[in-house]
């Protein structure tokens, strides 16, 4: 054979060993990069091809950096027969990977001075880890590590569920109006009942984390001491190979308006409780910001005229819950008989009315926006609860920039607008009433 | 040939350098992984002190103030040297009562809408040994800000006393059902008997005496307390030193300062409860929550050696700093799975203190866990329980990783100066002091420093839960428990 003819077919060879080998690792890491944003305030955001998203929040004042993995999935997500799980995987997800031991997250952490924890709530579970910005590694790998390699020992798990039983007697102070309304919704139920949590498996467990513990249904957010570039790499190198995942989420129910009020005789209230609850818009709504302050007006006219002056109530606590796909009015009232509501729901009407007849002064209005935006302003001091504002505005909304809008809605609501809302959506008819009562002495 | 051969060898060249990247992408999670992610230590930090002025006027008052333009933000802050230890049985609750009036005069009415339209913030608390005030807005609301702290501190009436009686009687009256406000009432009742130091948690001396603290108590009282020659004040954030000063000048030089010291008793061991177990029936109880303990008064002990001061620190973090790896935790819930949390706090003030350790749990699990408490203090204090190296490393490396983070913002290392050096009569750089002094801890330091000042023969255990299903351990097991109905 020629000598250039050796060369051709060398070349040649060389070419397809390139095609060739680049397309596995393109295709293998999937890891090519992803959009990387530098937004204008103080963060950068990009993604790997399976799903992962990563957002960094630069800050050098101190060497430490906090690393947050939340997953989109939280007590919203349960069946009522599966309540608890995800607080309970949560808790699991400390006890052992196929190479790190029970409790080694922790031992390592420390190890290197850091400090960890968690955190499972309605729409999410987050795990955090808060190192030395040198340690930065560390926690990407026990993350990645964790999201793939999760074993469950069946002896540890009879075990922490003792934990988390223990965890939900602590938790139930006597009666709130929070016992109120885990019994309307076990999707307020984070940890669960005992009776919940007694009976979920091992398999269970696995399943549900083989269903949401996936890279497309997670968002790796990074604080303090680093570049976006190395918390990338750190992504590609631990997270890259992992495939996404195609996630079902339940279809919530809506509330039954056949037969009103809605009677729940049940041994987690010692005192009785009237749960209104109206559906609201979506959380990302222009309407929602007015609809907080005509709660909140609510709460203090309730409080002054049927708490302190009427005596018909011994609490009152008015909010708006924003959840991905349903959000909510609650306005949960502790009466202090044990039998006739009337007069309290009366009240309640009443002062619905006296605010849609008279509203607010413009005073009062600024008061609440003030407020609102001096927090966001203070809130600057700390990045890492800068960047939680951020990140649960991708988890509800799939938006990043969700607190600017909420500015600017916040901004624009007049009085009429306070008004208009109210009459609009706190109505009888848009409210299903649930009356939560101990059981019967027999 | 030789053509080809290199040709050859050039290709297994390359193909090498990409099988490489291949397994770079594919990490292998090992032990040995691990162990070279995890070293590292940190090194002792050295917080600078940041620039500041210090201010005193004619008539007392201290004023520091620190310049950041970092962000639009303005913050008075301040401490009054004087503190619940006065009280007497008597006059017990009249601290907190006034600070709740003054409370209620800053946020109700006419005059609490004004400030929050301008998003000020601003609270006053009362302490053992001090009291203090936090106040922030945005700078644009300087003037009111000001204002608003100026007739706090100079001016407050207690024309509102009688409705913030009424408000505070109700919330003290709820902590007769609330499980975690009778654990803390029977505790320091007990362990403190009579010293003001447990008068705070003691409701039901406070109802006592609620209708006894009028208007005219309150404004006598706070007119003792509120005086320049008593109060220090910490400006910081978006201003000019220059134009502050002047405003202050203008606003508190007319101030009058009085006579009059903060004094407080002693508190003294109260031997009845050594080793006493007391348990509050509260029949709807879930749970058994646990506090046992003991009182703690080393308060001259830590101002003269800091060195003990921070051995012990360091050893009770060891010990129960509540996180995973903590002896507590790892014994009481890691290995037994009894409960969810359990730590080991302890508070040392001018005239006394306490160290205890808090938990729920299980109320059948009550008396195995009370003795695993015991055993492992008994341990330790024994030194059958050796403390560890590499646990007390962790506990160091811990501290120094996140000192910088709690003294990032000069307002934090400026409020600790003014504690250390003011409050405390410690030097100028005590915080570095501190630093230096826990990297000097070892594990036999730590050792000795619980030997010295833990004391399990003589903790009170006092259990808030359900005597039915409480008990029955305890009586297996012989162990004297005194029941008492909440009252």
């Amino acid at each position: 054979m020629s000598q250039p003819r050796v060369r051709s077919i060398f070349f040649i060879l060389i070419l397809l060993l390139v095609l060739l080998l680049t397309g596995v690792v393109v295709a293998d890491g999937k890891t090519a990069p992803g959009d990387l944003q530098v937004s204008e305030v103080k963060y950068t955001h990009c993604s790997l091809d399976n799903g992962l998203q990563i957002y960094v929040f630069e800050d050098y004042r101190v060497p430490l950096v906090e690393v947050n993995l939340w997953y989109k999935v939280g007590s919203l997500d349960e069946s009522k027969s599966l309540s608890g799980i995800s607080h309970l995987l949560e808790h699991l997800m400390f006890l052992g990977t196929k190479t790190l031991q029970k409790d080694q997250v922790h031992t390592l952490v420390r190890q290197v001075g850091g400090s960890n924890n968690a955190e499972t709530s309605y729409a999410y579970t987050k795990y955090y880890e808060k190192v030395p910005a040198a340690n930065l590694e560390l926690a990407i790998a026990i993350e990645a590590d964790r999201m793939h390699n999760l074993v469950i020992d069946a002896a540890e798990f009879t075990r922490e569920k003792e934990v988390v039983k223990q965890e939900q007697r602590r938790n139930s102070r006597g009666s709130s109006s929070t016992s109120a309304l885990k019994v309307i919704s076990p999707h307020y139920d984070i940890i669960g009942s005992i009776k919940s949590i007694n009976s979920l498996t091992v398999e269970q467990v696995l399943n549900h984390y083989r269903r949401y513990y996936v890279p497309n249904n997670a968002i790796l957010a990074v604080a303090g001491a680093v570049a976006p570039q190395r918390v990338l790499e750190l992504a590609r190198k631990y997270f890259g190979e992992y495939q996404p995942k195609t996630i079902e989420r339940l279809t919530s129910v809506a509330d039954s308006k056949a037969e009103q009020p809605v009677v729940i005789e049940t041994p987690t209230v010692v005192q009785p409780y009237i749960v209104m609850r109206y559906k609201l818009p979506a959380g990302d709504h222009p309407d929602l910001p007015a609809l907080k302050i005509v709660l909140n007006i609510l709460q203090s006219k309730l409080s002054a005229t049927m708490q302190w002056e009427k005596k018909l109530i011994s609490s009152v606590d008015c909010d708006v819950s924003i959840l991905p796909e349903s959000t909510q009015a609650k306005i949960v009232l502790c009466p202090k008989t044990k039998n006739n509501f009337a007069p309290v729901e009366a009240g309640v009407d009443a002062e619905l009315s006296d605010l849609i007849q008279y509203g607010i002064n413009e005073d009062t209005l600024k008061c609440y926006k003030v407020y609102f935006l001096r927090d966001m302003i203070f809130d600057q001091r700390e990045p890492n609860s800068f960047s939680e504002r951020v990140i649960k505005g991708v988890i509800l909304f799939n938006d990043p920039e969700f607190y600017r809008r909420e500015i600017q809605y916040v901004n624009a609501v007049t009085k009429d607008d306070l008004i208009r809302v109210a009459q609009k959506y706190l109505t009888k008819e848009q409210r299903v009433l649930y009356y939560i009562i101990p059981p019967k002495k027999r | 040939m030789k053509s080809v051969q290199k040709y050859i060898i050039g290709l297994v060249t390359i193909s090498l350098f990409f099988m490489a990247q291949i397994t770079w992408a594919q990490v292998e999670f090992s032990q040995n992984l691990y162990a070279k992610l995890a070293q590292s230590a940190s090194p002792m930090p050295k917080i600078k002190i940041p620039e500041y002025q210090k201010v005193t006027l004619d008539n007392g008052l201290i004023i520091y103030l620190v310049e950041d333009h970092d962000l639009p933000i303005l913050a008075i802050n301040g401490t009054i040297r004087w503190g619940r230890g006065a009280e007497t049985l008597k006059n017990a609750g009249i601290s907190d009562l006034m600070m709740e009036t003054i409370n209620d005069q800053v946020y109700g009415g006419e005059i609490g809408q004004h400030y929050q339209l301008r998003g000020i913030r601003i609270g006053f608390n009362s302490g053992d040994d001090n009291f203090n005030f936090n106040g922030n807005a945005l700078s644009s609301e300087k003037d009111a800000l000001l204002a608003i702290v100026y007739e706090i501190l100079c001016k407050a009436n207690f024309e509102n006393t009688d409705e913030v009686r009424e408000e505070w009687e109700k919330s003290l009256k709820q902590k007769e059902t609330d499980e975690v406000s009778l654990l803390y009432k029977y505790f320091y009742q007990n362990i403190f008997k009579e010293h003001p130091y447990s008068f705070d948690q003691d409701y039901t001396l406070l109802l006592d005496n609620l209708s006894k603290l009028n208007q005219k108590r309150l404004k006598s009282y706070y007119q003792q307390v509120f005086r320049p020659n008593n109060t220090l004040l910490f400006v910081y954030g978006d201003f000019k030193t220059a134009e502050m000063i002047k405003e202050l000048k203008n606003f508190y030089s007319h101030w009058q300062a009085a006579t009059g010291t903060f004094e407080t008793v002693p508190a003294v061991e109260n031997p009845d409860t050594f080793g006493q177990i007391l348990l509050v029936d509260k029949a709807n109880a879930k749970n058994a929550r646990i506090v046992m303990g003991h009182q703690f008064n080393h308060a001259e002990l830590f101002d003269k050696d800091l060195d003990v001061r921070t051995a012990f620190e360091v050893g009770n973090q060891v010990l129960g700093s509540g996180d995973f790896g903590s002896y507590l935790m790892d014994e009481i819930r890691s290995n037994k799975g009894y409960v969810y949390d359990i730590s080991s706090k302890y508070f040392c003030n001018r005239s006394g203190g306490a160290f205890r350790i808090i938990t729920s749990v299980r109320p059948d699990k009550a008396c195995e866990t009370v003795s695993a408490i015991k055993e492992m203090v008994q341990a330790i204090k024994t030194g059958q329980r050796k403390l560890i190296h590499t646990e007390v490393f962790r506990v160091i490396n811990h501290k120094n990783a996140f000192f910088p983070e709690s003294y990032r913002d000069k307002e934090e290392i400026i409020e600790d100066l003014i504690d250390n050096f003011e409050m405390k009569k410690h030097d100028m750089n005590y915080l570095n002091q501190y630093i230096a002094s826990y990297n000097r801890v070892t594990a036999a330091t730590a050792q000795t420093a619980l030997k010295q000042l833990l004391f399990p023969e003589k903790m009170l255990t006092v259990i808030v839960g359900n005597k039915e299903a409480i008990l029955p351990a305890f009586q297996e097991a012989n162990i004297a428990v005194t029941v008492v109905s909440p009252k």
